[in-house]
């Protein structure tokens, strides 16, 4: 642009660079909390005032892959010598691995039901998008009102009802239920970003595909999707991480077999004191995928991939 | 190539009617502009006859068989856009080899075609850009590619200029009628431009509220507008149109133009015979003359109304000089600096031959001259 850059101009950036930094630094400092609590020991985690500088340990990790049960007696060093590095750390925590926790399957859950439940919603979305954009509908504006009503009723009002309706239908604490409540809960949103998105795209495009000899569908899946992937990236992100944080709704549909991580982390406080080095770890562990996730479509995030061809 | 023809179609809009009975005959190989005001209807009849928008009523063939009826794709007819819509995703070559992707041609055939069209364009070196990096001419020159590549029935083109700059237009506009002379492709091309139309087309179609007004080639739509709208909206300057009176005197005819105007033009007597067949004595008279017709003398000459300057517009090859008869304005064209500035009166002289007059009620031309 300007080869000439103004003082204050100058200053402005800085400004703005010193800002982003306070903000950033801000809402990091959270995430690194959680993470450096899950590798501290138990007394690191709960001295005041806290402790900033300590010597990282996996004892917290251990555990919440673990079972565990009081050491009643120390291991004999015969048997000591046999144990795994893993059973070693929790010796020295004064308790003894009973057999592997249920963590790993839990977030196997999560990742299954999530990430079925957002492409579904994705793709029922954009169907619904399109058509909402680009064909005349009776009582258009009315559908699209209702279609977001039902994000209106917090999950804890309608929980009850669902328990009951759920239970009729066999569907308690099963893949299909879960992906199922996943999918209602997004699908509204799904909607309305992705109609936002088709929106923006001119009808020109379609229009020139159908002159140059496509069907509607075709040009829809040629021009329009394309086109939209910024869109459907931000849109599936957003579901993404909705149902991959959701609570309420899983720790009464899914108490069992199913059970996502979310119910799973805090059922490890347990009874007694807290242990909050396990926790932080299967909380730390449970940011990953989404941090993978995000990461991944980083690139369809930025806007303006699609300007130009058209002159507005 | 082919021929296309539309019978009295009519095109509504919920409630609205905005194309009234349509008739337009176009012939194989000719290329028609549809001219008009914003919201004449000119781009709806486009659309029309691609496919994009469907008819309440009447009847649109392609080589004598009904379309009106088929899908867009079935038409086998190009469109090019007035904002190109290439797709923003694939590079000139994709956005060219598009059309021919939908028809299953093989690859090696896709590149011939699309190589063949780029080399007759001159748009070769471009076919690895992506439509963000075009500037609005090579975009213009894509996606004429992309319409010409399967060599369709019929080009249609709704305003492709309408964005462009008036250098780079005027450049297209040799481009393309170089274009439809090499190709001879049935074209059908939408613009407001009267310029545009009058220098490309074979034939003007000039469209008003959703009705035709007029068809024919350029030269008779210019000398022989059906009706004020046409006279008016064809050539620039715009024609004067004034409502006048005439009266016989002796072998001659007085024509007064406008309202309290004492000033008389004379002109032949077999005129008032000509305008009382016509027009009977209605009163609903107006006189058409363009800028160019009217004649216009620095001293009294004989025949000549003595008038008075009232603007001098300076347009570089002439000037248009703004002279006060009755009420009115009448334009004419004069050489550059003729009448200066100091000038405050001038004489005039209507050109008899180039006189046009209208029936004021109905806006039709009583078409004097052109049976003469």
């Amino acid at each position: 642009m300007a080869a000439v850059v103004s003082k204050n101009n100058k200053l402005y950036n800085q400004l703005m660079v010193a800002t982003v930094l306070v903000v950033t630094f801000i809402m990091l400092v959270p995430i690194y909390w959680i993470a450096s609590t899950s590798f501290k020991s138990y007394n690191d985690s709960v001295s005041i005032p806290p402790t900033v500088f300590f010597e990282p340990e996996m004892t917290g990790v251990v555990k919440v892959f673990t079972k565990r049960t009081i050491l009643r007696k120390d291991p004999s060093p015969a048997k000591l010598a046999k144990s795994a590095w893993y059973e070693k750390i929790i010796f020295k925590a004064g308790e003894k691995v009973l057999r592997a926790s249920a963590f790993p399957s839990r977030l196997w859950n999560s990742i299954v039901i999530c990430v079925v439940s957002t492409a579904i919603a994705l793709m029922m979305g954009t169907f619904a998008a399109y058509a909402f954009s680009r064909f005349k509908i009776f009582g258009k504006d009315d559908w699209l009102f209702f279609i977001l009503s039902q994000k209106m009723l917090p999950p804890m009002v309608v929980i009850i009802p669902i328990f009951l309706m759920y239970r009729t239908l066999g569907l308690i604490d099963s893949y299909s239920g879960m992906i199922l409540i996943y999918t209602a809960m997004n699908l509204p949103f799904a909607v309305w970003l992705m109609k936002g998105f088709v929106d923006e795209i001119p009808i020109e495009y379609e229009e020139a595909a159908m002159i140059d000899g496509y069907t509607r569908f075709q040009a829809f899946w040629k021009i329009v999707l394309p086109q939209s992937v910024t869109g459907m990236a931000a849109t599936s992100v957003f579901c993404f991480i909705t149902a991959w944080n959701e609570f309420a709704l899983a720790l009464i549909l899914a108490p069992r077999n199913v059970q996502t991580a979310p119910p799973f982390i805090p059922s490890q406080v347990g009874s007694g004191i807290p242990d909050w080095t396990a926790i932080a770890a299967g909380a730390t562990i449970f940011l990953i995928p989404v941090m993978i996730f995000t990461f991944l479509l980083r690139k369809h995030l930025l806007r303006g991939v699609t300007f130009g061809a058209i002159r507005k | 190539m082919a021929n296309i023809n539309v019978k009295d179609m009519i095109k509504r809009f919920g409630q609205t009617e905005v194309i009234t009975k349509l008739n337009l005959e176009i012939k194989d190989q000719e290329f028609v502009v549809l001219l008009g005001p914003s919201g004449c209807g000119k781009t709806t009849t486009l659309r029309a006859i691609a496919g994009l928008e469907d008819i309440q009523g009447g009847e649109i063939t392609i080589d004598g068989k009904a379309v009106h009826d088929l899908p867009v794709k079935q038409r086998d007819i190009a469109f090019v856009f007035q904002l190109f819509a290439l797709y923003p995703h694939l590079s000139a070559f994709n956005n060219i080899a598009f059309p021919l992707k939908a028809a299953g041609m093989p690859k090696s055939d896709i590149e011939k075609r699309v190589f063949a069209v780029a080399e007759f364009l001159q748009i070769k070196s471009l076919l690895k850009s992506m439509p963000s990096a075009l500037s609005g001419g090579d975009l213009q020159r894509v996606s004429m590619a992309r319409a010409l590549v399967r060599d369709p029935k019929a080009l249609l083109m709704d305003e492709p200029m309408g964005t462009l700059d008036a250098k780079l237009r005027e450049e297209l506009r040799t481009e393309l009628k170089h274009l439809h002379i090499e190709t001879n492709s049935t074209t059908v091309y939408v613009t407001h431009d009267q310029v545009e139309a009058m220098s490309m087309g074979d034939k003007i179609a000039v469209m008003n509220d959703g009705i035709l007004q007029q068809m024919g080639n350029p030269k008779e739509v210019y000398d022989n507008p059906s009706n004020i709208f046409v006279a008016q909206f064809i050539g620039s300057p715009v024609m004067n149109v004034v409502d006048c009176n005439y009266a016989t005197d002796g072998d001659v005819t007085h024509l007064v133009l406008g309202e309290n105007n004492s000033d008389k033009f004379t002109l032949s007597k077999n005129l008032t015979q000509k305008l009382k067949a016509k027009n009977g004595d209605s009163k609903n008279l107006a006189v058409g003359i363009r800028a160019e017709a009217v004649d216009l003398k620095l001293e009294p000459t004989k025949g000549y109304v003595k008038v008075e300057v009232e603007v001098i517009e300076p347009l570089g090859p002439f000037d248009i000089v703004d002279v006060k008869v009755g009420d009115g304005l009448v334009r004419s064209s004069t050489r550059s600096q003729y009448v200066e500035k100091s000038c405050k009166h001038v004489w005039i002289h209507l050109n008899e031959e180039k006189i046009h007059f209208f029936d004021t009620q109905s806006g039709q031309s009583l078409n004097i001259n052109a049976e003469a």
